[in-house]
């Protein structure tokens, strides 16, 4: 099935990748702005409140923390060091929150679409179901900004088999739920073109904190998943991805962590701080229709 | 309910405030952080009534079998032993914690509520009993009543009405605050959403204060097993980094601290050791909750 779409490809066979500028590594920070639901409606396979009957105020009030606190804070963090953040965003966070809209136009932040809130799961869909999900988040970033969503990245990381042919479909030309590589990989889809960017479900902070490691084992990950692809990137170019949660890494004990980690990686030389569209654009445009593997 | 997909939360019980977007808050002073600590005072039953609901992540680790002697009597070894080791932390560094006290504790252990009394510390109601969490699973009428036992229980045993709530596990259902506002509460410390106090919808409003999940004990060092020995570094940390960001705008920083856990022999140095650190900032209001709850009716800012 995974090479139904994308046939294997042993990395160091490759022709070599180059990103602009001769960088060794195109390094895209994705910070994931969500939205739990208070109450979340219909309950299907997977219950978002599992703690107890709902509603659950810590594990609500402990997302709730992000939009109010936390992004705020690790924005402040991504400004003072001129990181062009991708977010990977519940469009309906948007809906709810127009300040932080206005926050991320401002800055020009590139948009990863997550779906519509980050407690409706998309297992299980039927292939209209999920169709029509996918435009209506098609729909609402084009009201909200007049352009067409470019990536992809299903909610709670939570999909079906026809994801990738609907997003493509939908014109989207990025997509991170795939963690097959580190450079991109164009993905077989019924219509259109569709490019996998690599995200990160390891080193991703939400990860962590469901363990026992803190921000500065965090920070540590961060810096030893970029160091080791910086050295890789002299041959074959990378992407370093850093998936963030403004709830988890925007906390004032793990502020400074991140700040550091983050600060590691911009110091570098042959580093190319990117968003998810650009690195797809750049790698589309080295890559002859159809020879993308 | 407020319909979903439209500005504003996703519920009536606060409106979004993004902290940088709030006039300045002041503390009594010119202080830059409140500093409050809560101290549990809980008492788990043994046979808890076949309704009741708890913490799903309090369990055996093969399974959640009756009768539970272990969690039961590692809490009231915390009742029996720990809180003195408490006590003495609290004690040698001056600290006046708020102490939220089932009502079920309040009778069972009329020695450590005295002993509290005696320091004059504050207390706040915090439910009947640790193992019987308020969930949608009550109806409005039994919250209602279950409130009026928890505050009434609290001030029979204390001589004052408690003037605010921590709910037990962070439970609550859609009614709470508004129950809380009706049974005369000033504050709800149950929201981990925030780092400065804020008001809620409630008429009158409540203050919520928020609890700050992330560093509370349980959460930190019994749910998600962080090392103890990490716990004075990491709340140093927050503290000092919401001291520095409070030049502009007061913050809040609490501890929350369940004898059981941190009163255990191994971690109870590293309680001493996070309030010697916290003891090197200046500029702190140690405050009760009830006194943060006073302040924030008077101040003008707080985010609603």
């Amino acid at each position: 099935m995974i090479r139904d779409r994308v046939p294997y490809s042993p990395i160091v066979t490759r022709p070599p990748l180059r990103w602009p500028n001769g960088a060794r590594v195109a390094v895209w920070v994705v910070p994931n702005v969500e939205h739990y639901e208070y109450l979340p409606s219909p309950i299907g396979p997977r219950d978002p409140w599992p703690r107890m009957p709902h509603p659950d105020v810590l594990g609500y009030g402990t997302r709730d923390y992000g939009n109010r606190v936390g992004l705020w804070r690790m924005m402040e963090v991504t400004d003072r060091l001129g990181i062009p953040c991708t977010v990977s965003l519940n469009v309906a966070n948007w809906e709810h929150y127009p300040e932080i809209m206005a926050a991320m136009v401002e800055r020009d932040w590139d948009v990863l679409c997550h779906g519509v809130y980050n407690t409706q799961y998309h297992w299980g869909l039927s292939e209209d179901d999920e169709r029509a999900i996918i435009a209506d988040c098609v729909a609402t970033y084009r009201r909200f900004t007049g352009k067409q969503l470019r990536g992809w990245f299903s909610p709670a990381a939570t999909f079906t088999h026809n994801t990738p042919d609907l997003v493509a479909e939908a014109g989207i030309s990025y997509y991170c739920d795939w963690y097959h590589d580190d450079q991109p990989t164009e993905m077989k889809v019924r219509s259109g073109r569709l490019v996998t960017v690599p995200y990160q479900m390891d080193v991703n902070d939400a990860m962590v904190w469901r363990h026992p490691f803190e921000g500065e084992e965090f920070a540590r990950m961060i810096t030893d998943h970029f160091d080791t692809l910086w050295e890789e990137g002299a041959e074959h170019g990378r992407v370093v991805c850093i998936a963030l949660h403004p709830y988890i890494m925007g906390h004032p004990h793990r502020i400074r962590h991140l700040e550091r980690a983050l600060r590691h990686i911009v110091e570098r030389d042959g580093v190319w701080l990117a968003t998810g569209s650009q690195i797809a654009e750049w790698y589309l445009s080295q890559q002859p229709a159809g020879e993308g593997n | 309910m407020p319909s979903y997909r439209a500005p504003g939360m996703d519920h009536d019980l606060y409106p979004f405030s993004a902290l940088p977007d709030r006039p300045p808050l002041r503390w009594p002073g010119g202080a830059r952080v409140a500093f409050t600590v809560t101290l549990y005072l809980e008492h788990w039953e043994l046979d808890p009534p076949a309704a009741a609901v708890r913490d799903s992540r309090f369990k055996d680790p093969f399974g959640d079998f009756r009768p539970d002697y272990r969690t039961c009597t590692l809490r009231e070894y915390g009742n029996r032993v720990g809180i003195f080791r408490v006590f003495d932390a609290l004690d040698r560094h001056g600290i006046r914690p708020t102490v939220a006290a089932n009502a079920a504790a309040c009778e069972r252990y009329p020695y450590l509520v005295e002993e509290c009394l005696r320091r004059g510390w504050e207390f706040a109601a915090h439910a009947t009993h640790a193992t019987r969490m308020v969930t949608a699973k009550l109806d409005e009428a039994r919250e209602r009543e279950l409130i009026a036992r928890s505050v009434d229980t609290v001030a029979a045993a204390t001589g004052s009405r408690p003037r605010g709530w921590v709910a037990q596990d962070f439970g609550e259902t859609v009614r709470t605050p508004e129950l809380l506002a009706e049974a005369g509460l000033d504050y709800v410390a149950d929201w981990p959403n925030d780092d400065q106090p804020y008001r809620m919808s409630t008429d009158p409003a409540l203050i919520s204060i928020p609890c700050q999940a992330e560093w509370d004990d349980v959460q930190l060092l019994w749910h998600r097993r962080v090392f103890s020995h990490r716990y004075p570094a990491l709340v140093a940390e927050a503290l000092s980094v919401l001291h520095e960001e409070a030049a502009g705008s007061g913050r809040y920083f609490g501890l929350g601290l369940h004898p059981w856990l941190i009163g255990m022999p191994h971690r109870i140095r590293y309680l001493n050791e996070a309030l010697d650190r916290i003891a090197g900032f200046d500029g702190l209001w140690q405050a009760t909750l009830g006194e943060v709850a006073a302040h924030m009716k008077t101040e003008g800012a707080g985010g609603a």
